[in-house]
């Protein structure tokens, strides 16, 4: 049995060739106060796809995500998670059915060893919960080797640098064995290098089975990375596709850079 | 975090209740009396540590439990109740009300949660000062108990020991299951740990719950002893500040840490009693300083960091402890 038994089991009930919805939002619609940070988005993910969400800071991306894991519920609308509707469920129970994430601003629990950490997830995260301290320390310690900070284990969570701080999140994450996983922003901040391994360590956990929906702002990571792209601007979905369709959608270049610099470029090609 | 203990500890802790039920063949009534004070107060500490040492929320309900037990032992034996059978009663009553006021209170953090259980506290005072079945403000009596002097100090060590025995033990086996963790990850980051999968809501109000059956049980053993009770002397928020500070004073979210906090603090104040009678308040009220700035994970987290890096690093592990203030 893999690190993730229960999701490599039902990859063979898969149909081969056959999509399956996994996660649904309908008119997903988040208000605070006179402000709509997230304004009937649609959005569907397949399993086993990697989804990335992205547009500019304050897009609402975030807040997409906390309304998804019930942090922060919608106004308005559904999400659905193998068909069933979550969207007025509390975080504990999303996480139970298989929806895990990772904050943007990183959550360990500080004052505790990072073994600790990723312990909790065990022990709380699955719907066949491990019950057993003992047990659920056997996978903290399968995560912390995949994730690669096996030789950090007895430390405290608050002694990692932000890369392994990051790479923490994913642990506890995973150890919760989710169907999906949500990533928030896990590069900002980091450098080129760690950048890298983030996307090593993303595809990893791909293979095991897990569908992801990854937020990122920076273009260049997410074409790299997903498989199909929604781009959200003032809590709009303004585009849907590959990512390389995305990219080159004038819409999107305004959202990133500004309706002067694509004035420019038009002019420039006129030119030329 | 917590390792269940090893056949050697497992053999002090024994050693040490041995200890304690030999105890009164030894020594004399007085010193006997002084060991169920401290036994009172270990109760309330190792309480108070499910509610604010595991889970982080600073109560000040502690006192608003004792004085319910205590009434409750009070009002039932006068109705002719058996004394453990009003034991068993106060405590589920503390169980029921820390249910029905945990629900509201625990959706507050912090300051807000601690003045919200001191409001509670200050509740049942009034509501025992005011009530007919209480005595109001006048008091209460209970029926004397029968036996010489020797008898009912003893009666009265040995209840208030099994309920310390039965707190311990209890605290034991929650801090080495699910429910233990649950409750320290929700001190350690509460979004995090519902985000982790803990539902925190429930898991608050069982710490609430468990911090409340204890003290309601030490409280009608306290009563009885007592054989008559005035709102003032068991709604007295002094009861939640001790089991506050000697959490602190041994080590917060820790087994063992409230147990040596509440010895230690006891015997100091006798000691301080008798020697500087007049300022020995001010003596304990320092101490309390010094103790929240050089020791603010209490005296088990020092001595294990001093077994672990040798007592040379005591200054260090002492002055790293003030840094934390530096801004």
């Amino acid at each position: 049995m893999g690190v993730f038994g229960s999701d490599s089991q039902e990859q063979h009930t898969e149909v081969q060739g056959v999509s399956e919805t996994l996660l649904e939002g309908r008119g997903v619609t988040k208000r605070f106060g006179g402000l709509t940070a997230v304004s009937s988005v649609d959005f569907t993910v397949q399993k086993g796809e990697i989804l990335g969400v992205i547009g500019p800071n304050g897009a609402g991306k975030t807040t997409l995500l906390n309304c998804i894991t019930g942090l922060d519920p919608a106004n308005e609308g559904e999400i659905l998670f193998h068909g069933e509707r979550i969207e007025t469920m509390k975080p504990h129970t999303i996480t139970r059915k298989g929806v895990a994430r990772t904050f943007q601003i990183v959550q360990p629990f500080s004052g505790l060893a990072v073994r600790e950490n990723v312990v909790m997830g065990a022990l709380f995260g699955s719907q066949k919960s491990k019950k057993e301290v003992r047990r659920a320390q056997g996978i903290a310690d399968e995560m912390l080797a995949f994730v690669g900070l096996s030789d950090k284990a007895a430390q405290l969570a608050s002694q990692l640098t932000l890369a392994e701080r990051k790479r923490l999140e994913f642990a506890k994450s995973l150890a919760t064995e989710p169907e999906v996983l949500l990533l928030d922003e896990v590069n900002a901040g980091l450098n080129t290098m760690e950048i890298e391994n983030a996307i090593s360590l993303i595809h990893k956990v791909r293979e095991q089975g897990v569908t992801i929906l990854v937020i990122e702002h920076l273009m260049k990571v997410i074409t790299g990375l997903s498989d199909r792209v929604i781009v959200l601007h003032h809590g709009e979905k303004i585009a849907e596709g590959l990512p390389r369709d995305v990219t080159s959608d004038e819409q999107v270049i305004k959202a990133y850079l500004g309706e002067k610099y694509v004035a420019m470029m038009k002019k420039l090609d006129e030119e030329s | 975090m917590f390792r269940p203990w090893s056949h050697i500890q497992w053999f002090g802790m024994g050693a040490g209740v041995l200890a304690l039920i030999l105890l009164p063949s030894f020594v004399e009534n007085d010193e006997i009396r002084k060991w169920m004070d401290i036994l009172m107060v270990a109760i309330l500490a190792v309480s108070w540590n499910f509610i604010g040492g595991l889970t982080g929320y600073p109560s000040f309900a502690p006192a608003a439990f004792f004085g319910l037990g205590a009434y409750t032992t009070a009002i039932l034996m006068n109705a002719g109740f058996n004394f453990f059978i009003t034991l068993g009663i106060g405590a589920c009553l503390g169980a029921i009300v820390a249910l029905i006021l945990g629900v509201p209170i625990l959706r507050l953090r912090g300051h807000y949660f601690a003045i919200a259980t001191f409001g509670v506290a200050e509740f049942f005072r009034e509501l025992a000062d005011n009530l007919r079945i209480t005595g109001g403000g006048d008091g209460i009596n209970l029926p004397q108990i029968t036996g010489g002097p020797d008898y009912f100090t003893r009666f009265f060590y040995f209840s208030m020991l099994g309920v310390a025995v039965l707190a311990v033990l209890t605290q034991y086996f929650v801090t080495r299951h699910r429910l233990g963790y649950g409750l320290v990850a929700i001190r350690e980051n509460e979004d995090a740990a519902s985000m982790t999968g803990v539902d925190t809501t429930k898991y608050k109000i069982i710490a609430f719950v468990l911090s409340s059956i204890f003290p309601a049980m030490g409280g009608g053993v306290y009563a009885y002893r007592a054989a008559f009770l005035e709102p003032i002397d068991v709604f007295d928020v002094l009861f939640s500040i001790k089991a506050i500070v000697m959490s602190m004073l041994g080590g917060v979210g820790t087994v063992m840490g409230p147990l040596v906090g509440a010895l230690m603090m006891e015997y100091l104040s006798d000691y301080l009693w008798g020697a500087f009678t007049e300022f020995h308040s001010a003596f304990l009220g320092i101490i309390i300083v010094l103790v929240v700035l050089f020791l603010p994970r209490g005296l088990m987290a020092v001595s294990q960091e001093v077994r672990s890096r040798g007592w040379g690093s005591l200054g260090v592990i002492l002055k790293s402890n003030i840094q934390r203030f530096k801004v």
